[in-house]
């Protein structure tokens, strides 16, 4: 389970990548940010990192 | 009617000169004065164009010169497909002015095919932003019911075709942006192999999902449209390099012998679909296991595994492409747009190789438990269209849907008409192939629609 964010921490990530965002269009995004942090959790790949050479993408994988 | 007809039976009487190219077009084009202020699928009709077109394909008619099935067919194209000399704006305030100087890789397929430019379609903005009202264009309805959302993104060509103002048109699917307006309106629609079809030109959202692909109101049609459009581009580099199948090679064959597992825990369990969705998936197993199919049930992964990671990489990679804008204009962008795209700039480096990393997981169990099928057969949408005022902004994020795994796996995914549920608007049934084996996909959805007679339908609108 990931750390939760602060309202203000968010913020400051948007900031910190560029985005000039009024305050409440932060706050739009922060009350959905729960959601996005559930998918990066379950998007953790589960086998070992040793167990794949490179990350390669094709539709025929190999 | 003639607007009315598939391409497979325009081409034909087309071919047997019972049918004039220029008198086909301008029916298309009557329609669209008459029916397209209640439904807004076109953003620019390019009439002039269309007309020319139309009478070099009588020319070539008359001459016994036809280039291909699709000569004299009316259709449109997605706008954010770059036409040379003639507005793309994605449907977004941005490029409200843009007027490429070239024709995509497809656009030229399809041109030099012989068809009719009919014009630009609507999409949500950029391919991921809509059902929006605050673009400087309105959002395409859907001709089942204007008060119902057509999905997107290729949300012109959805209600464009339903509703007979196009024989065809070309779509892209980056998360169901193809097989999502299909299953809404009615149609058939395909999102090839990754790979199989050019994405030069077309404006990108998210480099290793997009794909370009064509809708069209029967699944023939649609085989047809995609042979006009398949080949390796050695300037996409996510092309693939490999000989053309001929996708009508199968159709009409049986699809006795074929293999087909039934994803059940999808549309069951992962996101329980309506009952007329059920019905549809049930009677179409029905039907291939009387036709002599094996059926039997297949366990994949839960359907959010496969849409976490492809959202993310969608966002990560949308993101990367808009970033520039999203720093400096980003109030010129749609609310749904700028919000979506926006959760890119709190994604990590490691979020993104991670999900990527995840893919290749779920590539391989699909791999896996295709080894003895031919073909997957799940739901493309949960149920009927919902009415487009109630489309929830964050519903990505909140429930799995039903085409983001085959965007992840890459593999060619076709959604069929199964029939109607109780508001009268269609449900849908999709089909999966094993990469570059669409013949098959083709084979089986066309063998289920012609045992079936919900294509004598069209929207009460359009009839």
């Amino acid at each position: 389970m990931s750390k939760p964010v602060t309202r203000e921490a968010f913020g400051a990530m948007l900031d910190h990548a560029g985005l000039s965002l009024t305050e409440p269009q932060k706050t739009v995004l922060f009350d959905v940010y729960p959601l996005l942090q559930k998918m990066i959790e379950r998007a953790q790949p589960e086998q070992p990192r040793e167990a794949e050479m490179s990350v390669m993408f094709s539709p025929e994988v190999k | 009617m003639a607007a009315h007809l598939t391409i497979a039976e325009a081409a034909e009487l087309i071919a047997a000169k019972k049918l004039s190219p220029v008198e086909l077009t301008q029916t298309c084009f009557e329609r669209v004065k008459a029916l397209d202020g209640t439904l807004h699928s076109f953003l620019l009709p390019t009439e002039e164009r269309a007309m020319a077109d139309a009478k070099a394909s009588e020319a070539r008619m008359m001459s016994g010169n036809l280039k291909t099935k699709l000569d004299g067919i009316p259709i449109g194209h997605k706008d954010i497909y770059n036409t040379a000399g003639i507005r793309t704006t994605a449907h977004s305030k941005l490029l409200e002015h843009n007027v490429p100087t070239e024709d995509a890789v497809v656009v030229k397929k399809w041109a030099d095919a012989g068809s009719v430019m009919m014009g630009k379609l609507a999409t949500h903005e950029f391919a991921i932003g809509g059902p929006s009202f605050d673009l400087p264009w309105p959002p395409a309805r859907n001709p089942w019911n204007p008060d119902h959302f057509t999905a997107g993104s290729s949300s012109g060509t959805g209600a464009a075709v339903a509703a007979g103002l196009v024989l065809g048109g070309t779509g892209s699917d980056t998360g169901g942006s193809i097989r999502g307006p299909s299953a809404l309106c009615g149609l058939a629609g395909i999102k090839p192999t990754y790979g199989l079809s050019s994405r030069r030109g077309v404006l990108p959202l998210s480099n290793t999902l997009d794909h370009t692909g064509p809708m069209a109101w029967t699944v023939q049609d649609c085989a047809i449209l995609l042979q006009a459009m398949a080949g390796h581009d050695p300037l996409d580099p996510a092309s693939a390099d490999r000989p053309v199948a001929d996708f009508t090679a199968n159709i009409g064959n049986s699809v006795k012998g074929l293999r087909i597992g039934v994803i059940r825990h999808f549309h069951e369990e992962d996101n329980p679909v309506s009952p007329a969705t059920l019905k549809g998936i049930e009677g179409a197993i029905d039907f291939f296991r009387k036709s002599g199919a094996e059926v039997r049930d297949v366990k994949l992964s839960p359907m959010m595994d496969y849409n976490a990671p492809g959202w993310l990489i969608l966002t990560a990679e949308a993101y990367s492409i808009h970033e520039p804008w999203l720093k400096t204009r980003f109030n010129d962008y749609g609310e749904l747009m700028r919000d979506r795209l926006a959760f890119g700039a709190v994604l990590s480096a490691s979020d993104y190789v991670q999900a990527t990393r995840r893919r290749r997981a779920l590539c391989l169990e699909v791999q896996a438990a295709m080894a003895d099928l031919d073909l997957l057969i799940t739901a493309s949408a949960p149920g009927e269209a919902p009415r487009i005022d109630q489309v929830p902004k964050w519903l990505m994020l909140e429930k799995p849907n039903f085409t983001m795994a085959f965007n992840v796996t890459g593999q060619p995914a076709l959604s069929v008409c199964s029939g109607y549920g109780e508001g009268g608007l269609p449900v849908s049934i999709q089909l999966i192939g094993k990469p570059f084996q669409e013949a098959t996909v083709f084979q089986a959805g066309h063998a289920y629609e012609k045992a079936h007679d919900w294509r004598s339908k069209r929207p009460a609108l359009a009839a």
